[in-house]
């Protein structure tokens, strides 16, 4: 058998992961285990919260980003590569100035804010609803990102023959194209939920940090580090295990 | 009756054709490759646009650039065989053929006609390629299309398997009413599944007739290479073809005028010594390359005129390339007619 590692190559890759587990290596020997039933105990709500948001921000990102992948994979208009670039700008843009953006446009102040509370008496900034939209606009990026790759990456071919065998354009899209881009839409499901749950600069901004209503999971982490150190290291262990496990799952499907 | 009239420019290549059929005849198009065959059946499925012409099948008119008709393939009566079969690889056998019908309990029906019932269960990546190419044949069948499509039906099935597939789908088509029109590069393929064949050579159509036409009076070089007769093209005088080099050929049968001849490479005999007796043309040559063929050698001679002369394996003993060969064809075996 040849050697495949280059020793300068496992030396960097060595070190890479170093930086990546001495930070979680050094939260595991701070986590005061003995106290940890009681500080989940009493942050449920910030559980619940996390919970609800990521749940119902994954559902939002991946129905309107699987089209939008869809619309970015498959549309021929002028525009297209602009477009391109304004979808994927939340992710390059720091989470609190996407909680400003937010704030601006839908604050009650805002354009279209004000509209709903005009007409509607609906109010976003500060709820819960709040908070699930800010989770959405950082996690719709990564799903459209990872599905319009698999869109691109699947056989058009196929589609051509399903026209020829009477499927109109929705058939064509939900029989043929879309089984064939399952892996990568369950990785963007992953990510965008993922992202969503870590969510917490344009969170803080837009819906700010209500307890049991917009105060979610790194929020509370965030606030207890200065009153209770110790309780911040207990809720981060919950991040760091839910993630683990929803990782090594999606990674098991995926790689069958 | 089917009527298409295409012309299409797609990166460079131009699609210039008009073309007729009948529901009585199977008809194969036949070219080299990037002739534009493909791009005939994606026009006719609809997947490509005419360009400028249009399209219409019993009087139903499925594309009109003036009328600014079109209809999508899905609108279409059509049943495309794509090479390669393409089954949806996340489907069953099963599933692929009940794709395209209303009626997908008659699947089954299919698959056991073509000897694939066992495999209405099975994934495609199971199936061998001629398999593959019959399920994909059952998909279109079950539709029941007006307009049956063939892109290179045996192109992905192995030699082995490819006599057994050829026989299923010269028997299929025969049952099949309607408008069946299939491309191919083989003309074997040609002489056993279709009545008529068009050859498209350049994106335009070269010549059109039966096997047999293309055979005792091919019109061009290619077509001449693809039923395996040597060509000759020049001016005809008093029994003789004055071909471009200067080159006489004597012939038996050709009328005075621009005239083309084909002869047969088995009706060439090769001498060592200059032959005695009665052919009229006979000359001086040169072995460029002795290519052995299955039950016959195939011997490349150049001189004045350039052909290939098919010998069995103990007459081409004698020779080795690079040898001088004497030539000699009867006036009888230079099949010439007009051009």
């Amino acid at each position: 058998m040849t050697r495949v590692m280059p020793r300068r190559l496992a030396v960097l890759a060595g070190i890479g992961l170093a930086l990546l587990l001495v930070p979680l290596i050094g939260l595991l020997i701070r986590i005061p285990w003995t106290g940890l039933g009681g500080d989940i105990a009493g942050s449920g709500d910030a559980v619940r919260v996390s919970a609800v948001v990521s749940g119902l921000a994954t559902v939002v990102a991946v129905g309107l980003g699987v089209p939008l992948a869809w619309l970015l994979a498959r549309g021929s208009f002028r525009g297209l590569s602009l477009l391109r670039a304004a979808v994927l700008l939340p992710i390059v843009l720091p989470a609190v100035v996407s909680g400003v953006a937010l704030l601006a446009a839908l604050g009650r102040t805002g354009p279209i804010g004000g509209l709903l509370d005009d007409l509607f008496g609906i109010t976003l900034p500060f709820t819960t609803a709040g908070a699930v939209i800010a989770a959405s606009f950082v996690a719709l990026p990564f799903v459209t990102l990872v599905a319009e790759a698999g869109f691109r990456g699947i056989n058009r071919d196929l589609e051509e023959v399903a026209a020829t065998l009477g499927a109109g354009p929705w058939r064509r899209f939900r029989r043929i194209a879309l089984p064939q881009a399952i892996p990568a839409l369950a990785a963007g499901v992953v990510l965008g939920w993922a992202r969503a749950l870590g969510e917490f600069g344009a969170t803080i901004t837009f819906a700010g940090n209500l307890s049991g209503r917009t105060q979610t999971l790194p929020l509370a982490i965030f606030f207890e580090l200065e009153r209770d150190p110790e309780a911040a290291f207990s809720l981060s262990l919950i991040l760091v295990v839910v993630s683990l496990v929803v990782l090594t799952a999606a990674r098991r499907t995926w790689s069958r | 009756m089917l009527t298409c009239r295409a012309s299409a420019s797609r990166n460079g290549f131009r699609l210039q054709i008009e073309l007729e059929a009948s529901p009585e005849e199977i008809v194969a198009v036949v070219g080299p490759n990037g002739a534009g065959k493909s791009s005939l059946l994606r026009i006719l499925a609809g997947l490509d646009p005419v360009g400028d012409g249009h399209v219409a099948v019993d009087g139903e008119v499925w594309e009109d650039t003036a009328a600014a008709i079109r209809r999508p393939p899905e609108d279409r009566s059509v049943g495309y065989v794509p090479q390669a079969g393409l089954l949806f690889p996340h489907m069953s056998v099963g599933a692929n053929v009940a794709f395209g019908t209303e009626r997908p309990e008659q699947a089954a029906g299919w698959l056991d006609r073509l000897g694939l019932g066992a495999l209405v269960d099975a994934m495609p990546s199971e199936l061998s390629g001629g398999q593959a190419q019959l399920a994909a044949f059952a998909r279109a069948q079950v539709r029941r299309p007006t307009v049956l499509l063939l892109d290179e039906p045996l192109a992905s099935v192995d030699a082995a398997n490819r006599a057994a597939i050829r026989r299923i789908l010269r028997r299929e088509l025969r049952d099949t009413p309607g408008y069946r029109i299939l491309v191919t590069h083989d003309p074997l393929e040609a002489a056993a599944l279709a009545d008529r064949v068009i050859v498209l050579d350049g994106g335009q159509i070269t010549q059109v007739g039966t096997v047999d036409d293309l055979r005792s009076q091919p019109r061009s070089s290619y077509v001449a290479e693809l039923v395996g007769m040597n060509f000759f093209s020049g001016e005809a005088s008093d029994g003789a073809i004055e071909l471009a080099s200067g080159a006489r050929l004597v012939s038996a049968s050709v009328p005075d005028g621009p005239a083309l001849a084909t002869v047969h490479p088995r009706a060439i005999s090769l001498y060592v010594e200059k032959p005695t007796g009665s052919p009229r043309n006979v000359w001086l040559a040169r072995i460029a390359s002795i290519e052995p063929s299955l039950d016959q050698v195939r011997v490349h001679v150049t001189g004045p005129i350039d052909l290939v002369a098919e010998v069995t394996r103990a007459g081409a003993a004698a020779f080795s390339e690079g040898d001088e060969v004497w030539v000699a064809v009867k006036a009888t075996e230079v099949a010439g007619y007009p051009r």
